[in-house]
């Protein structure tokens, strides 16, 4: 411990000491570290399990169906999403936890009016099932979820969000009172905790009312205009839950005499993300932010890397005195990795400042990008990036293993090399 | 007994261009306590010789054994440095402060590398620097001292871990005469109280006079 506070001590001398290079190091630090930080946000947000979306680990989604004449002359082929029937038909199955479909919003999260006899607010609404309230875990203020009767009974029973029930009556007290939509009226009779607008877009909007309330269009007997999740009961149930609807989807297809339907799907989560139609290349899409995460790192690291060769150099003699005096390899190498290391920290702090600088000022930008553009302006949805995705363990535990990374390939080679020479080279480098 | 013993080493230096031999069949024995001189002309190997008795280089051929040890090619780094840190002092005559350290630091120096704790280190390195006369600049940086006071330091940092032997290249070759003088004091102090053995590189006929034995180099090889 005690050499560590000497190493450190040592460390911070030289940093004062040279302050262009270690401003000019730390700087290039904290820039890719934020960099890669903010890529590992995104990555957080998009991946990890945040509110309302805890499941997001054993949850499957299905959101297309396509259906083919079982008459081999025939080209006729239709993909659409799916509809309620087959929410109910996976509702049988054994190892499924619980399983909703909600409407599908194919143009993004699209704004409709909402009012009072006082006032009217734009609102992001979403047509669900009962279901939706045990896949996700909303949590609520006040009042209670719908359920199956109010499905069936179509009563226009809505749940709102916090502060869409602050925009419509400036208070969070709002049970039983009536807002309109569309020119229908609508009794609150919940009150959930605002979702971030970078969440899923399954689970973003500031009111909910169950789908039978509106015209839905089961266009056939498995297409319609639903997206489907799915909670498996385990992690390890999510094979035999795809297994199940496999099977299911099997048998269906045998008693149908004109179609075949085959499901895009079910994806696990993380899965769905990397989508597009019938391409699901999930390994090829990780593959690229591996790349990514890898320019941002090793690019840095190459500079980073030539600065620390070229300031070995000038303090070769240093290396020399040292073993002269009694230190080993081992002992210098160290030090010169605690010194590497403290400025490489700095770099992270300075680093993990500029990224939530750019979190913070671009949250619009990145819900933008995690909706496929699909959105408008979030103004008005609460689309502040919350605690648990900013300041995390996961976040601040990546940032130091990139700070370890940085350190070791930028400082270990050009050090190393510098303590192969023999003393009497280092206390007079030739020029 | 002797505390240094050199048998037949050679030292040639390989660039791509040319060879040097700087040292040939070199064979030294240096006796516990005393004081040697070694002179010759620019370029005839003293400082590679003292390099090579130091372990801060090592011979083509040849062996060294210092306090009866062999030192060989299979010393570990690890033993290599413990000796370095124990049995050996230098003090170089470009003096090799390191720059960004304050006095007392570089002086604790080797302590750091023996793992004595950093308030008796600091003890230590005042007790020395006081016994070189340099108590009242115990925090200002080489860069704001002259160089009979560096070389002080240097001195200071030699002997802080009271090594039986003390190395020397030209310690007066950068200092006016004066400066020069009070140098030699301290390591004649250094060589009659404390019986330390020193062995000293030096163009000076009269400095040399004043050791106890001087060893004469000519192109490599010792000449008498
Ligand atoms: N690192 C080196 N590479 C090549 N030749 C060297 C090197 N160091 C010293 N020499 C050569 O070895 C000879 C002895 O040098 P040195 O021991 O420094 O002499 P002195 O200290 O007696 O002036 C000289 O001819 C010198 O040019
Ligand atoms: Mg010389």
């Amino acid at each position: 411990m005690n050499k560590i506070t000497l190493y450190l001590k040592q460390a911070w001398m030289m940093i004062r000491q040279n302050k262009l290079f270690s401003s000019i190091y730390i700087t290039g630090t904290g820039l890719s570290i934020a960099l890669t930080m903010t890529l590992f946000v995104i990555l957080y947000i998009k991946f990890a399990p945040l509110y309302p979306e805890y499941k997001r680990d054993r949850t499957l989604i299905i959101d297309s169906v396509e259906k083919t004449e079982k008459d081999s002359t025939s080209n006729n082929y239709w993909q659409s999403t799916p509809n309620f029937s087959l929410v109910s038909m996976i509702c049988q199955l054994p190892s499924v936890d619980a399983v909703t479909g909600v409407k599908a919003d194919y143009w993004g999260l699209s704004r409709i009016e909402a009012s009072t006899l006082h006032t009217s607010t734009p609102i992001v609404l979403k047509h669900t099932d009962a279901g939706y309230w045990k896949v996700y875990d909303f949590e609520f203020i006040d009042g209670r979820p719908y359920n199956d009767s109010d499905i069936q009974s179509k009563s226009k029973n809505v749940v709102v969000s916090q502060s869409c029930a602050k925009r419509l009556f400036m208070t969070e007290d709002v049970i039983n009172k009536t807002i309109e939509i569309s020119g229908s009226e609508y009794e609150i009779i919940g009150v959930v905790k605002d979702v971030a607008a970078v969440m899923d877009n399954k689970t973003v909007a500031d009111v909910w009312a169950p789908f039978s309330t509106t015209e839905y269009t089961d266009i056939d007997d498995l297409l319609g205009d639903c997206e489907i999740a799915i909670t498996a009961k385990s992690d390890n149930e999510i094979d035999a839950v795809k297994a199940e609807i496999a099977e299911m989807m099997h048998k269906y297809n045998q008693h149908d005499k004109l179609f075949n339907y085959q499901l895009l799907g079910p994806d696990t989560y993380w899965a769905s993300q990397f989508r597009f139609g019938k391409i699901l290349n999930e390994k090829d899409e990780l593959l690229k932010y591996g790349y990514i995460l890898f320019a941002l790192l090793i690019i840095p690291a190459l500079n980073l890397s030539g600065m620390i060769s070229s300031r070995m150099n000038k303090r070769l003699p240093e290396l020399g005195i040292r073993k002269t005096y009694g230190a080993t390899n081992r002992q210098l190498l160290s030090q010169i990795l605690w010194e590497n290391f403290l400025l490489t920290i700095f770099g992270g702090f300075v680093g993990i400042i500029i990224c939530y600088a750019i979190l913070l000022c671009g949250s619009s930008w990145i819900t933008n990008i995690l909706h496929n553009g699909f959105i408008e302006s979030t103004q008005l949805l609460s689309d502040n990036l919350s605690i648990e995705m900013l300041f995390n363990w996961w976040v601040f535990a990546a940032v130091l293993a990139i700070c370890f990374i940085l350190n070791i390939i930028s400082a270990l080679i050009p050090a190393s090399i510098s303590l192969r020479q023999t003393i009497i080279n280092s206390l007079n480098p030739k020029q | 007994m002797a505390i240094i013993k050199l048998t037949g080493i050679d030292k040639i230096y390989r660039t791509k261009e040319i060879e040097t031999q700087a040292l040939e069949n070199v064979n030294l024995e240096v006796e516990k306590g005393e004081f040697l001189s070694i002179m010759g002309p620019s370029g005839c190997g003293k400082s590679t010789l003292l390099n090579i008795i130091g372990l801060l280089d090592t011979p083509t051929n040849g062996s060294i054994e210092i306090n009866s040890k062999l030192i060989d090619a299979k010393m570990s780094d690890k033993a290599l440095a413990k000796f370095r840190n124990e049995t050996l002092g230098f003090v170089f005559q470009s003096f090799h402060l390191i720059p960004s350290l304050n006095v007392i630091d570089n002086v604790l120096l080797p302590l750091i590398y023996r793992g004595t704790s950093h308030k008796e280190s600091v003890e230590r390195a005042k007790a020395v620097l006081e016994r070189v006369g340099l108590s009242h600049r115990l925090h200002h940086m080489p860069s704001q001292l002259s160089g009979g006071q560096c070389q002080r330091v240097a001195i200071a940092r030699a002997i802080i871990g009271q090594p039986e032997i003390i190395l020397t290249d030209e310690p007066t070759g950068n200092l006016d005469s004066k400066m020069g003088a009070e140098v030699m004091d301290i390591l004649h102090e250094l060589n009659q109280k404390d019986g330390c053995t020193i062995v000293m590189v030096t163009h000076n006929e009269e400095q040399a006079r004043q050791t106890s034995r001087i060893a004469r180099f000519f192109d490599g090889r010792q000449v008498c």
